[in-house]
């Protein structure tokens, strides 16, 4: 018979109209083995299932295989989380440190009156030298954090396995058996402390360890323990003040926690089903576009298929011969990779014919750092080609805004046989937030007229959105020649003639006209008739929409717009910019996209940059929308 | 399925716009001939091709052309095959663009044994651009960049198909029609990878590049015309051959008493290297080789790409967005 586990500090866990805990943001750290992503996943699932709507993101070690308890083999994850509709915080108030050297990358993370929370276990003088620590950040004259809990984890993981097997034969588990549940038991005093019922974990372990009962047991035990441990022992200073919510909308409907990657993957999936034709990523292994190329190589089928290409420009070309073979090629890319595949683009603008790029921006220049957060590409995005080759570029606001954007982008890149390109940040791509799934009636269909292969028009003749029919290589009767050369409107005949050439840029410029009409106007959200607007673009969303939040609170008027569509701009940019007195555009590089609207409107505003390799703090854009708006700056 | 198409079927309503006197004219012709006797449907024959002379090749043709990158069309090529694995996939390349841009596109179609057939066009110059050294250019060829005479070494491009993995690999001359004509039929019938390396006359930047196998009356004396199971003999009467020695090859004079015997030309050896050497042969110290080095068959890139959970079609398609964790909200 399963063992019932009540949360002691909160006994009325389960009724429907509990309150919640407020926005809270959380990192865990610790060495690359200690098991900091399952921790976090299952912190996740337990209070996504509670109703919180949550945000992770991980920090990868720096190196592959480490020495233990280097700071070079750090795993983190941070993790922030807060009622639906509510802003997120990113401010940590609570610290799990599994080892000295995660705590010493993250020691200035945690706020002052925050919650540090330690596996004293690993931090004896070995563990603290590896990380650069003369004394014990957790005691004594040198304790780094006035609310600091010491706890035993690994010792008292090995009591709640190992002493209660006392006496069974065989039943004893080994000393890393026992170690790989540490994280569990950390994760059933996180639970605690936060009033989050622990049955989806117990679910979950159920499940996962079906076929190795010992192990289940010991990871339930160990998971109990941690839970109890917080409870009994008295651990926590204080739980966290709750503040009622009016309801949870969300009651009832099926989530997961999804990443950027995941839900670009599941959209390629989905127009390989809904358009029966064949969809091909094909990319390098060049980080961090590699990530999601393992993903997709683990999730062929279905007429989504994946090639590993040998370079770029390999990949990209390998995407356009599925395109002109009436597939949708598909490419992810990265850093230096991308200004290799911009002759592809370049062809594609030219030949009429739909590409599809996953674009991973990452920071630095040349190979920079190639796992850290920047939107670094959009000049390359929006200018990078020879001649006048329009490229569409969009850009997710959310991990699960992937999805939908996906499938936006595929379905512009096939209705117009034009070159598409998803922006992507880490902050979108590798995080992962909760995600109400779709019902799958309410997912797009993909049926154009264009699709018809016994079309009447020839191969270039252009339809009233300005995009020639796909006639692919098969097709009776129809063949052509198509390519890179320039050539005459409506026809497939290349010519060199400077009138042509002219009626050849206009019908392309005049072609993006047409995507921004289908892309539709950019939403405003925030207070009527604002002081000042902010507006961003990519993965800083829920960041810059928190920081808009606190500024209301200091008295500031503030609108907020999050840009998806880059290029084109959505057509009613400047009728935005030009509804408010101050205009702050927050972007993670020099200020790419608020020197491009410069250039194309007159607005009286002022551009917000982070270019450290980080993403932006909630108090840092509050404070410069205040300072902006009350004339300090 | 036979088409029952003329020659004349396969011309585009293009212009054909080669210098005068361009080995191209011939290969065309050629081409046109063999597509007319293929048993497949216009339609369903594709040529690809980048930038150069020889590029042009595609808007000559009626079929289905793509002239895309630089460099481009091989892996252009492979996405179309894996898009439609039932069309017939030719490229055009010439020795600028194939050893330069499409080098490594091209080395690692070999070894994927990518189901299209590569028309290696080689006339050691690059013509379109007016004259540069290529990477078959032979040392001391004056060219545009090099006016005191090309110093790098050169490849030879049928040994390094070879060598990467090509599973049908063969040589002809512009010039020798007929000969031109039997090897395309051969690549056009091959499965997986052919590569055919085309020895073509530049009139205007390296006329008489190929002097010595010009006329069909010295061809006899230079060449070796390689047929499968056939001692490997030249010059009138095959008085002489060939024969592999201590992993190189030497000439054998033959009707001359003693027990010298040529060495028998075998297409589908277990190794490539034979071919590879026989590929390298040049005059004046050997004979050169031409018709098919190797032909192996072995599973095409698309088929094995497709084996398993990688099928084309779907049966019973789902979209699992729920994934293995998901939950309700409670």
């Amino acid at each position: 018979m399963e063992e019932k586990v009540v949360n002691p500090g909160n006994p009325d866990l389960g009724a429907p109209s509990l309150p919640l805990a407020p926005a809270h943001a959380i990192r865990m750290t610790g060495d690359a083995h200690d098991g900091i992503a399952m921790l976090s996943h299952l912190f996740a699932l337990a209070a996504g299932s509670r109703g919180y709507h949550l945000y992770s993101i991980p920090e990868y070690p720096a190196e592959i295989r480490s020495h233990a308890n280097t700071l070079a083999g750090v795993y983190t994850s941070s993790l922030a989380f807060a009622p639906y509709h509510e802003p997120i915080d990113d401010r940590t108030s609570f610290l799990l440190a599994m080892n000295p050297a995660g705590l010493k990358l993250h020691e200035n993370c945690l706020e002052k009156d925050g919650i540090l929370l330690a596996n004293s276990d690993s931090f004896g003088p070995e563990e603290l030298a590896c990380a650069g620590y003369l004394e014990n950040p957790l005691a004594g004259k040198n304790q780094l954090f006035h609310r600091t809990i010491s706890v035993p984890m690994a010792q008292l993981t090995n009591h709640a396995i190992n002493l209660t097997r006392a006496g069974e034969k065989g039943a004893i588990l080994s000393y890393r058996e026992v170690d790989r549940c540490r994280n569990l038991f950390a994760l059933g005093m996180l639970l605690w402390y936060y009033s989050i019922p622990i049955d989806p974990v117990l679910r979950w372990l159920k499940q996962k360890f079906s076929i190795n009962p010992s192990i289940l047991d010991a990871s339930q035990k160990a998971f109990k323990a941690g839970f109890i441990y917080s409870e009994t022992a008295n651990v926590f200073p204080q739980v966290p003040a709750y503040h009622p919510v009016e309801s949870l909308s969300k009651k009832g409907r099926i989530c997961r926690m999804i990443s950027g990657n995941d839900a670009s993957l599941l959209a390629l999936k989905h127009v390989a089903l809904k358009t029966n034709r064949p969809v091909l990523l094909a990319s390098t292994s060049r980080p961090p576009s590699h990530e999601i190329s393992s993903l997709a190589a683990k999730n062929t089928g279905d007429g989504f298929s994946f090639i590993l290409a040998d370079d770029e420009h390999a990949a990209a070309s390998i995407a356009i011969g599925v395109s002109y073979g009436g597939g949708l090629g598909c490419t992810a890319v990265s850093g230096i990779g991308f200004p290799h595949q911009s002759e592809v683009v370049s062809l594609a603008s030219a030949a009429e014919l739909p590409l599809l790029l996953l674009e991973y921006q990452r920071a630095g220049i040349s190979t920079g750092l190639p796992q850290r957060v920047a939107q670094s590409d959009l000049g390359m995005a929006l200018l990078g080609r020879n001649g006048e080759a329009p490229l569409v570029v969009l850009a997710p606001d959310s991990p699960s805004d992937c999805f939908a954007l996906t499938l936006l982008a595929a379905k512009v890149a096939m209705r117009f046989l034009a070159p598409v390109c998803i922006l992507h940040d880490l902050l979108n791509a590798r995080a992962s937030e909760s995600w109400l799934i779709p019902e799958p009636e309410s997912l797009p269909d993909f049926e154009f007229p264009h699709f018809a292969s016994d079309s009447s028009s020839g191969p270039y003749e252009c339809d009233d959105h300005l995009a020639r029919p796909w006639i692919t290589p098969g097709t009776p009767g129809k063949e052509h020649r198509l390519g890179g050369n320039e050539r005459r409107l409506n026809s497939p005949q290349v010519s060199f003639l400077p009138q042509d050439h002219l009626a050849m840029n206009r019908h392309r410029a005049a072609r993006m006209q047409r995507i921004a009409e289908f892309l539709g106007p950019l939403p405003v959200s925030g207070d009527n008739g604002a002081e000042i607007l902010l507006l961003g673009w990519g993965g800083t969303k829920n960041v810059l929409e928190a920081a808009t939040a606190l500024a209301r609170k200091k008295g500031i008027t503030v609108a907020f717009a999050h840009i998806r569509f880059l290029n084109p701009l959505p057509k009613n940019m400047q009728m935005i910019l030009n509804s408010y007195p101050k205009v702050i555009v927050a972007e993670l590089n020099s200020g790419r996209l608020f020197a491009l609207l410069k250039e194309k409107f007159e607005f009286n505003g002022i551009s917000f940059t982070r270019q450290d390799g980080l993403n932006f703090v909630i108090a840092q854009v509050e404070q410069a929308i205040v300072q902006f708006a009350r004339g300090e700056s | 399925m036979i088409t029952h198409n003329q020659p004349t079927d396969f011309a585009s309503e293009q212009e054909v716009r080669w210098c005068p006197g361009c080995g191209d004219y011939a290969i065309l012709a050629q081409l046109k001939k063999t597509l007319s006797d293929m048993p497949i449907l216009k339609e369903q024959q594709v040529f690809l091709s980048g930038i150069g002379c020889a590029s042009r090749m595609p808007n000559y043709l009626s079929t289905y052309g793509f002239r895309g990158l630089h460099g481009g069309a091989v892996s252009s090529a492979m996405g179309l095959k894996l898009a439609q694995p039932n069309l017939t996939v030719w490229i055009v390349l010439g020795d600028g663009e194939g050893f330069g841009a499409a080098t490594q596109h091209l080395l690692h179609a070999c070894r994927r044994n990518v189901d299209i057939k590569v028309l290696f066009i080689n006339n050691e110059i690059r013509g379109l651009s007016r004259g540069q050294e290529s990477a078959t250019t032979r040392p001391g060829t004056l060219t545009a960049t090099c006016p005191e005479g090309s110093t790098d070494n050169p490849w030879h491009p049928c040994a390094l198909a070879l060598a990467a993995g090509a599973t049908f690999v063969a040589r002809s001359l512009d010039v020798d029609v007929d000969h031109l004509g039997n090897i395309l039929q051969r690549a056009s019938a091959h499965k997986g990878f052919a590569f055919v390396e085309i020895l073509q006359n530049c009139k205007v930047y390296n006329d008489l590049v190929f002097d010595n196998l010009a006329t069909q009356h010295d061809r006899p004396e230079h060449l070796i015309y390689l047929e499968h199971g056939k001692p490997m003999v030249y010059g009138a009467q095959g008085r002489q051959g060939i024969k592999f020695e201590n992993a190189s090859v030497s000439i054998v004079q033959l009707n001359q008493g003693g027990d010298q015997t040529p060495a028998i030309h075998d297409e589908a050896g277990e190794s490539s290297f034979a071919a590879q050497m026989l590929a390298t042969l040049e005059n004046p110290d050997f004979p050169e080789c031409i018709g098919v080095f190797r032909a192996v068959t072995r599973i095409c890139h698309h088929e094995s790409f497709y084996q398993g959970t990688r099928t084309p079609s779907p049966e019973i398609p789902t979209l699992d967005l729920q994934g293995p964790d998901s939950f309700p909200v409670e």
